[in-house]
Formats: structure tokens, sequence, C-alpha cells
């Protein structure tokens, strides 16, 4: 049971949701945290308050991952966005480059800043290529 | 500088603007109080002042929402769109193109509304929305805009 405030406009069963919600994003950051460790990453854990309107104010994980050729910062967004379940902001500097990750039936997609389908999933190989790409983009 | 980052600064733009009007104001008002006749070889009484001073945020939020209008329908436009929407349906298209958290456009929508209700002086049952508050909200709604367009 994660602590929260009231939503402004409750959608259905929404502490539930916003339970499941933040469970999905700790899981994600669990994952970050192996695959950082076997990559001698360094990361750095924080919690960040968010607020919607359907769920109400919650607490969820931020995770900023120190390689070698810069940081990557983890940063979930919204449970309820148009067009998904979900949004979650992968940037990094010092290229200030930008993913976007969007979850539709149950999966999690990456995708560019203008939307493009980067065609990798959630997976160890894939976060670290998603990696390699923010820190390579100038 | 991308175009985002360009219109993300012509609203801070205003920010400051206002942030100067304000002082200018205090600056004025503390004149006025030791003389009620400064503005008088302008033409101008206290009254003017009180009534500039009731309106400044009003006018700064309404030239704020112009600028952010403007940047939605430069994109809309930059993403191949002909059309003309009426702003609220303009805020509706790109947050579904972007998929913007439902939360950010329903705030964008909340300082649509108290925009409309300073224009259209009959549209009362708006919630006012603090200049402070209003441009956060507006700034957060580009941050989901594309880079470029």
């Amino acid at each position: 049971m994660t602590s929260s405030t009231m939503p402004s406009a409750p959608v259905e069963n929404w502490e539930q949701i916003r339970d499941t919600w933040v469970a999905d994003v700790e899981s994600l950051a669990h994952d970050i945290e192996q695959w950082a460790a076997e990559n001698d990453w360094d990361i750095k854990r924080e919690s960040k308050e968010i607020t919607e309107d359907e769920i109400g104010s919650y607490h969820i994980p931020v995770v900023r991952v120190h390689t070698l050729q810069g940081r990557v910062y983890f940063e979930p967004c919204a449970r309820f966005v148009l067009g998904a379940s979900g949004r979650i902001e992968l940037s990094a500097t010092p290229t200030f480059a930008q993913v976007v990750m969007l979850r539709a039936n149950g999966s999690w997609r990456f995708l560019t800043e203008d939307l493009q389908d980067l065609n990798k999933s959630w997976s160890r190989d894939g976060f670290k290529d998603i990696v390699s790409l923010l820190l390579r983009q100038a | 500088m991308k175009k985002r980052d360009q219109r993300q600064r012509r609203l801070q733009m205003v920010l400051r603007e206002y942030q100067t009007a304000l002082i200018a104001v205090g600056i004025l008002d503390t004149q006025l109080r030791r003389n009620p006749s400064a503005l008088a070889d302008y033409e101008l009484r206290p009254k003017d002042f009180l009534n500039f001073q009731s309106n400044l945020e009003a006018t700064y939020l309404l030239r704020l929402f112009a600028e952010f209008e403007s940047a939605l329908r430069s994109i809309w436009a930059g993403i191949g769109k002909t059309t003309q929407p009426k702003t609220s349906d303009l805020l509706d298209g790109l947050a579904a193109r972007r998929t913007v958290p439902t939360s950010v456009l329903h705030e964008a929508h909340d300082v649509r509304v108290y925009r409309n209700s300073l224009v259209h002086e009959d549209a009362t049952d708006a919630a006012p929305v603090a200049f402070g508050n209003s441009i956060r909200t507006l700034l957060r709604f580009l941050g989901y805009m594309p880079p470029d367009w």
C-alpha cells in the first residue's frame, strides 16, 4: 500500500491501479539496479512525488545511472497518459538526449523524442543498447 | 537552438517582463504614496495606476497564453496539419499525438478556460490560475512537444 492523497478525479479502483503502477516501476528500477551492477555502473536511487488527477499523489522511484561516458536518468512521468498506460523518460547528460518509454498492452516500448519506435524491448540487452544510444547522441 | 527551446524561452521572456512590471509597479506605488499628483503631468490619475495594477497579472497571462497558443499552432502546422482547430481541440490533438499525461492536459485546459474568462467577461465560472502556476503548466505541456518540427 502506497500512501497518497486523494485524487481530484478518481478512476474506479484508483488505489489498486496506483499501487500496481508503483510496484511496476519499482520492478523496473530493480532491473536497472541489477543491470547497472553487471556493467559496473554506479546508481543512485531517489524518490519523487507525482500527482495525477486519476490516482492522486504518490511517491515513485527515480534512478540515476552513472557510467564513464555520462549519466542516464530514469524518471517516471505518469501512469495516465493519452494513448498509453504509463510514460517514463530516460534522459542523459552530457548529451541531453532523451528516450521515451511508453507502455501499451502491458509491454514497454522505447521511442525517440519524436516518438519513433526504437524496436527495443525491456531487457538487459535492450536497456544497455538504450544507455549507449543516449550517451553517444550529440 | 531547437524550436521547442525557442518557444519555451519566449514564454520565459514573458515571465521576465511580468517580473519587471511588478517591480515597476512597486516603485510607482511608492512614488504615488509620496506624491499623489505624480502622474498629473501625463494626464493620468492615481485611479489609472490602480487599474493598471489590478489588471497587470491578467494582461500578462493573456500574453503568456498567446505565446503558448502560437507555439501550438506552429507545431500543428509543422506536423503537416492544414486545419485551424479551436484552441481546446488543438490542445487535445497535440496531447494525444505526444502521449501527454492527462493531468498535464487538464491543467493546460484550466489555464485556457481561465484565459477565456478574462477575454470573454461572461464566462465567470472559471477558477483563477495564478501566473506562476500558469507558466509552469504551459512550459510543462510544451516539454512534451517534439524538440523540432
